[in-house]
């Protein structure tokens, strides 16, 4: 019925129950809502790279590259590989994160703007965990349905079941401590299909003999131009910094030092995966004659079920399952906390004690993923939605980027720049429909001039608003006595 | 604990004072915060720890662009 052999769902079955009782084993160990969401701010360095790793490598990237390369060839790397010259200022940041002790995004722009800027980028949050979430689980079940031949309806059903189960018992301390095992499942993920692949189509000599030449160009002449890459590129680095779950995969390390390898290296791993995904796509384009597979996204799946023999199907589908339950739950930990802290708290209950907030994090946690789930059975294409991503959440970067650098900046200049990056992108990319890499420009400029131009021109923030900020950065975690002396506190109201 | 300068700019930003760490002093400065300040703040000994790190990165990313551009030419 599943197209599977008793071993791959013996395989599949086994890492579930194991990944699963081990979630409900450490949720025991989760008291309060400074665990669930953040795990305490404890994580040493292995578990801060696994973190980093498996929130930023999903099945869909796998997916979305390889599909990519198959059409336009080694060039659809670009689709991840946007990241690779951000990576960096990751060593940068991290600290930052670290240093002003938030536990949302939203906390940066209510701390250093205002409440109302903070309310609009929770809701934003939302969307954007839940247009990710969806993705993911759409992206893993058209795999696991190409191989299996089962319903990509309860596929999405039953993954999605599966990590609420996980996430909503254990939260982020439950999510971390299994990343190193979905670690090894995703290196597994990359790598699995290319000695088989490379087998079947006679080495990397038979790889090169039956593609053309320009297949295996880091630069293509279509889709992904250098200018589009650039672009996509720049986009990528201005807007790392207001994705909503960096705060929690930046920030939750034991030291400043732990937070900066794991996110720095935790993501040049997921760079290194990338080539292993780009070149399964150039394999499959070997394999399989153009317009051969329906959709490009399927040939990963067309791959699993033509190349792996018994058992190693099972361990593909566990790794994406691996991959969907690592990034979902830490998504959907981190959508509840924005909710219970910066929507529900501040405007709805602010008085209850933190078992409430706790319960009610668990039960946004489920509802988030619900609309994730809608999401999901409505998305047409994976690459689609990734650089929708991409693009709307640079909007939100330019704010951050100025804010962190600039005194001046302040919540007139930021929401200017919202919705002036917002309107030229309308204009480009939706009413004109371009999309060579002009639609990414355009609106960035008018985000950062308009930022720039409102804030030099409206009155700074206060002084107290600005020293709590800025005292923040200048103060690594464990030095809190030094704000004490010029009268601040640590921790948030 | 140093003051911040008051600025020159139309309106100008409210004077209040920062909190001075030692550690900071030590290398653990952050130069993306005091980006506009660099040129004026700018030692090795206070921005150690992010210089050496951010060059190293940019060592990792070099590496990867390489084995990328080595991988697709393997047999060619």
């Amino acid at each position: 019925m599943t197209g599977l052999s008793k071993l791959d769902l013996a395989v599949i079955f086994t890492y579930l129950a194991g990944i699963t009782a081990f979630g409900l084993y450490v949720s025991r160990r989760v008291k309060d809502t400074e665990g669930y969401f953040m795990g305490n701010r404890r994580f040493g360095k292995a578990l801060m790279i696994a973190q980093a790793l498996t929130t930023g490598t999903r099945a869909d990237y796998a997916i979305g590259v390889a599909g990519a390369s198959y059409e336009i060839g080694m060039a659809g790397i670009w689709y991840q590989w946007m990241y690779i010259f951000s990576t960096p200022f990751f060593w940068l940041l991290s600290p930052i994160f670290r240093r002003l002790r938030y536990t949302t995004t939203a906390d940066f722009f209510e701390e250093r703007f205002s409440r109302s800027l903070g309310f609009a980028y929770s809701l934003f949050a939302l969307y954007l965990f839940t247009l990710w979430q969806g993705t993911i689980i759409k992206g893993a079940a058209l795999t696991i349905a190409g191989i299996t031949g089962l319903s990509e309806t309860w596929i999405i059903w039953g993954v999605t079941a599966l990590f609420v189960l996980f996430g909503v018992a254990g939260g982020l301390i439950a999510t971390v401590n299994t990343d190193f095992i979905q670690g090894i499942f995703i290196v597994i993920l990359s790598f699995l299909l290319i000695p088989f692949g490379l087998e079947a189509v006679g080495g990397f000599a038979g790889l090169h003999a039956k593609l053309q030449p320009e297949m295996f160009s880091l630069v293509a002449l279509k889709e992904l131009t250098p200018f589009k890459v650039l672009m996509l590129v720049i986009t990528g680095l201005v807007g790392i910094v207001a994705q909503p779950h960096h705060m929690a995969v930046a920030g939750s390390g034991k030291s400043e030092m732990n937070c900066r390898v794991g996110w720095c290296y935790g993501n040049f791993i997921k760079r290194l995966c990338t080539i292993g995904w780009a070149l399964a796509g150039l394999i499959a384009a070997a394999m399989f004659t153009q317009g051969s597979i329906a959709k490009r996204e399927l040939v990963f799946g067309a791959m699993i079920k033509q190349l792996l023999p018994s058992g190693l199907v099972g361990l593909m589908i566990a790794a994406i399952l691996a991959t969907v339950i690592a990034s979902c739950a830490a998504f959907m930990i981190s959508g509840s906390a924005l909710f219970t802290r910066n929507i529900y708290k501040k405007y709805l209950k602010p008085a209850a004690d933190d078992a409430h907030y706790l319960l009610t994090g668990r039960i946004v946690s489920a509802a988030l993923t619900v609309g994730s789930l809608l999401m999901a059975l409505y998305l047409k294409s994976v690459i689609d939605a990734t650089v929708h991503f991409v693009t709307i959440v640079a909007f939100v970067g330019i704010p951050m980027w100025v804010a962190i650098v600039w005194m001046r900046a302040n919540s007139k200049g930021a929401w200017a720049s919202l919705i002036a990056s917002t309107a030229v992108f309308w204009w480009f990319g939706v009413a004109n429909n371009i999309k060579d890499g002009r639609e990414l420009l355009y609106p960035m400029l008018a985000g950062f001039v308009t930022m720039i131009a409102v804030s030099w021109m409206t009155r700074p923030e206060s002084a107290d608003r600005l020293q709590r900020f800025y005292a923040l950065l200048h103060t690594p975690v464990g030095e809190e006595a030094n704000l004490e002396r010029v009268g601040l506190k640590a921790t948030l109201d | 604990m140093r003051d911040q300068e008051p600025q020159t700019e139309v309106q100008p930003i409210p004077n209040f004072q920062m909190p001075l760490s030692q550690l900071e002093e030590d290398g653990h400065s952050l130069l993306i915060v005091d980006l506009l300040r660099l040129p004026q703040w700018f030692s090795y000994k206070r921005y150690r720890l992010d210089v050496i790190g951010f060059l190293v990165a940019w060592l990792w990313v070099v590496l990867l662009l390489a084995l990328g551009w080595w991988v697709a030419r393997i047999g060619s």
